[in-house]
C-alpha cells in the first residue's frame, strides 16, 4: 500500500499543478520522491513508468481530478446569509 | 547605633536607570536578517513582507500610519489596484533575481534612514508608510502560497508558486516558513487564510502572509488531497459512549521527574483506556455505512480525545484508508516507568503519512471538575491533579486540502489557552478548527463555546468541538442529579449566528455534519479586498446515525 510522505505530498501537488513548469525542473522534482511516489510522479509528468502498480495509477488519477475539481471551483460571491438559517436536524425530534 | 554617630548617606544616582541604549533601526533589521541592506532588497516576497511589517509591529507604528493613508493615491481603490499590479508583476521578474523597480525604489526609501532608535519609527511617516506598502505588495504577490491553485497561471507564476511550495515543504527540522533568506530562528512567514475583520494589530495588514514570532511551537504545513466541490460530509462519532470512573487514577510521576512537588497539594493522574471488548472499527464502519446510506459520500470521520488505543487507531486507519475517507481521532497511548502517557491527534488520509500531533497542555483537574465528573472516590478533591502526559514536542498542524479550506486539529486544553497555539492560529486564520475534547457536553454557555466564538470572531474559523457521550453522561453539574444533556459537539462559525449545539438522540451512534463553502470579501486595514476568496466553512446538515441492532 503507497504512503507518501510529507516531501512527496507537497512534490506532487505540485508537479500535479504546475504542468508548464520546465522539463528539466519536472525532473528534478521527481527525483526528490520516494520510490513508491515516483512511478505516480512520472505518470503526472507525462512520462511512462515501467510497470507501474494498478495503485499508482489511481493516485495519479486522482491528483489529476483533484487539480481540475479546484480549477473549476473558483470562489464566488456567495449569499452569506444563507448561512444564517439553523441546520435542519433530519431524521428525529 | 552608637550615640552620636550619623547615619550612612545613601547613594542615590543620578538616573534610575543606564545611560539609555534604545534599539535602533538598524539594530533590529541586521538581527532579523544579518545580511541587511538598505539598497537591496531580497527578491523573495515572503522575505520583503517579514522585513517590512515586523518594524512596524516592532514600533508599533502600523496603527500611526493609517492617520495617513493612502500614501500618495487619491483612493483606497487606487491603492488596491496599484498594489495588486505590483505583486502580480512580482510573480513574474522574482526568478530573474531582481524585484519590479518600484518595489526597489519603495525598499530604498523606507530604509533610507535607519539610524534612529525603534521607537520612533512612527516620527518617521514617510517611511512607515513605505514599509506599509511594501508589505502589502508582497502580500499582493503571494496570493495562494500553500494552497491548491484555483486558476490558470502563466508559466512563471507557476515557478513561483513551486518555489513556495518548496520552501514550505523543507520543515522536517524546525517547522514550516515561506521564507528563503531569513532564518527561521529569527522570523517565519507563513501562509494565511483570514484576515481578521475586526480590531487592529499587524495581522490586520495582510491577506496571504502570516507573520509568526517565536519557536515556542514548530507550524507544520501538510497538503492533502480532498476531492470535493463546494461541500463535504464529516461523520462524527462521539466514543467512547461510556466513560466510567474507574478510568481515571492517580499515577506516580517519572523517577527525576517534578521531584519537588508537594504531594498534599499536587499530583498526576492517568486515564486508562478501557480493555477492548468492543470492536470499535467494525462499529464504526458499520456507523459509516449506515451514514453513506443516508447521506451519500462521507469524506471524514471525527472522533474525540483519547477515544482509541494505538491498536484501535491502526486498524479503523486501515479501513477507513480501504474506504477513501480521512480519519481524525484522539489517540491515548499508555505511559511506563520511563515515559510518560501520550495523549495525541492522529490525522490519517488515505494514501498519505500519518500527521501526529501531541497535547500542548496538561488539563488540571481540580475540586469542581473531580466533582463534575463524579470522580471524588478516585482523586481526591482537595488535591489538584494534573494529567501526566509529556508536553516537550510541541507542533501545530496546518492541512492545506482545497483552496478554501485549511484545517487545524487541537486537543483540548489548547483550544482555551492562548499560547503558543492562540497566537499562531490567529496569524494564520485556518478555516477550519476542530477541537477534540474530553469533556462534558457541549452547551453555549461552556468555555469551549466561548473559546470557538472568540476564533471565530478573530481570525474568523469556523470551529467543531467534539466530545464523547461518555463523558457528556459522565459530567453532573453542582447540584444536578441528572444524566448530562448528551450534546456531543457544537459549530461556531463567523457568519451564521451564535454557536449551534449538536446532539445525540437516543439510540443514534453518530452525526453527520455537512459543510458548505461560503465565500466572502474581507478588507485588510490598508483598504485592500481580497475578491472574495476568504472561505468560510459554514455547517448545512446535521443528521443522526443509526445503525440498527447496535447497542450505545
Amino acid at each position: 500500500m503507497i504512503r507518501l510522505n510529507d516531501i512527496d505530498s507537497a512534490t506532487l501537488a505540485t508537479i500535479a499543478q504546475y504542468q508548464q513548469l520546465p522539463t528539466q525542473r519536472k525532473h528534478t522534482l521527481v527525483g526528490r520522491l520516494s520510490d513508491q511516489a515516483k512511478p505516480i510522479g512520472l505518470i503526472l509528468i507525462g512520462d511512462e513508468p515501467e510497470n507501474p502498480s494498478a495503485e499508482a495509477v489511481e493516485i495519479a488519477k486522482d491528483f489529476r481530478e483533484w487539480t481540475l475539481r479546484n480549477r473549476k471551483s473558483r470562489s464566488s460571491v456567495k449569499a452569506v446569509s444563507a448561512a444564517k438559517a439553523e441546520p435542519v436536524l433530519v431524521g428525529v425530534r | 547605633m552608637s550615640e552620636g554617630a550619623k547615619p550612612a548617606a545613601i547613594e542615590v544616582s543620578d538616573t534610575l536607570r543606564p545611560p539609555a541604549d534604545p534599539l535602533r533601526f538598524k539594530e533590529y533589521m541586521l538581527m532579523l536578517y544579518p545580511r541587511f541592506s538598505a539598497v537591496e532588497p531580497p527578491r523573495w516576497p515572503p522575505d520583503v513582507f517579514a522585513l517590512s511589517i515586523a518594524p512596524l509591529w516592532k514600533s508599533a507604528s502600523y496603527a500611526a500610519v493609517l492617520n495617513h493613508w493612502p500614501a500618495q493615491q487619491d483612493s483606497s481603490v487606487a491603492w488596491s489596484d496599484l498594489a495588486h499590479k505590483l505583486g502580480a508583476g512580482w510573480r513574474k521578474v522574482w526568478n530573474q533575481g531582481s524585484v519590479p523597480a518600484e518595489v526597489l525604489e519603495k525598499w530604498r526609501g523606507a530604509f533610507a534612514d535607519t539610524s534612529f532608535p525603534l521607537s520612533e519609527l512612527s516620527k518617521h511617516q514617510n517611511q512607515c508608510q513605505l514599509l506599509l506598502e511594501l508589505a502589502a505588495i508582497a502580500d499582493e504577490a503571494s496570493v495562494g502560497l500553500g494552497i491548491p491553485v484555483q486558476e490558470d497561471l502563466s508559466p512563471e507564476e507557476e515557478q513561483f508558486q513551486d518555489h513556495g511550495n518548496e520552501l514550505l515543504s523543507d520543515q522536517h527540522q524546525h517547522g514550516a516558513s515561506l521564507c528563503e533568506q531569513l532564518d527561521l530562528s529569527r522570523l517565519r512567514v507563513l501562509p494565511k487564510m483570514h484576515c481578521p475583520q475586526s480590531g487592529l494589530t499587524i495581522r490586520s495588514f495582510s491577506h496571504h502572509l502570516a507573520l509568526c514570532f517565536g519557536d515556542e511551537i514548530k507550524p507544520m504545513w501538510y497538503q492533502r488531497r480532498l476531492s470535493v466541490d463546494s461541500a463535504f460530509n464529516l461523520l462524527v462519532v462521539p466514543w467512547p459512549y461510556v466513560v466510567i470512573p474507574r478510568q481515571f487514577r492517580s499515577c506516580d510521576p517519572l523517577p527525576e521527574e517534578l521531584s519537588n512537588i508537594d504531594p498534599e497539594n499536587f499530583g498526576f493522574f492517568t486515564v486508562d483506556h478501557p480493555d477492548g471488548a468492543d470492536d470499535v472499527a467494525e462499529k464504526i464502519e458499520k456507523i459509516l455505512e449506515a451514514a453513506r446510506n443516508l447521506i451519500g459520500d462521507i469524506h471524514g470521520v471525527v472522533l474525540p480525545e483519547l477515544s482509541l488505543s494505538d491498536t484501535e487507531h491502526k486498524k479503523l486507519e486501515l479501513a477507513l484508508n480501504k474506504r477513501g475517507t480521512f480519519l481524525v481521532a484522539g489517540v491515548g497511548i499508555p505511559g511506563d516507568s520511563a515515559h510518560h502517557p501520550a495523549n495525541e491527534v492522529r490525522v490519517s488520509f488515505p494514501t498519505y503519512d500519518r500527521v501526529t500531533q501531541h497535547k500542548h497542555h496538561r488539563w488540571k483537574l481540580e475540586e469542581h471538575q473531580i466533582t463534575q465528573y463524579g470522580l471524588g472516590s478516585r482523586l481526591d478533591p482537595v488535591i489538584q491533579w494534573w494529567e501526566h502526559i509529556a508536553v516537550g514536542d510541541r507542533r501545530l498542524g496546518f492541512i492545506s486540502l482545497l483552496p478554501w479550506l485549511v484545517a487545524t486539529v487541537l486537543i483540548c486544553e489548547d483550544l482555551a489557552r492562548p499560547d503558543p497555539v492562540g497566537d499562531l492560529v490567529r496569524a494564520i486564520g485556518p478555516n477550519l478548527v476542530i477541537a477534540l475534547l474530553m469533556d462534558g457536553p457541549q452547551l453555549k454557555e461552556r468555555w469551549s463555546a466561548r473559546y470557538a466564538t472568540s476564533l471565530a470572531d478573530d481570525p474568523g474559523s469556523s470551529v467543531l468541538s467534539v466530545t464523547s457521550l461518555g463523558m457528556a453522561k459522565l459530567s453532573r453539574p453542582r447540584g444536578s442529579t441528572a444524566t448530562g444533556n448528551p450534546v456531543v459537539a457544537i459549530w461556531k462559525d463567523a457568519k451564521s449566528g451564535g454557536p449551534v449545539q449538536i446532539d445525540l438522540p437516543q439510540e443514534h451512534h453518530g452525526i453527520v455534519l455537512s459543510i458548505s463553502r461560503l465565500n466572502d470579501e474581507e478588507w485588510s486595514a490598508d483598504g485592500r479586498g481580497d475578491g472574495a476568496t476568504s472561505g468560510y466553512p459554514a455547517l448545512t446538515g446535521v443528521h443522526p446515525i443509526r445503525v440498527e441492532g447496535m447497542g450505545v
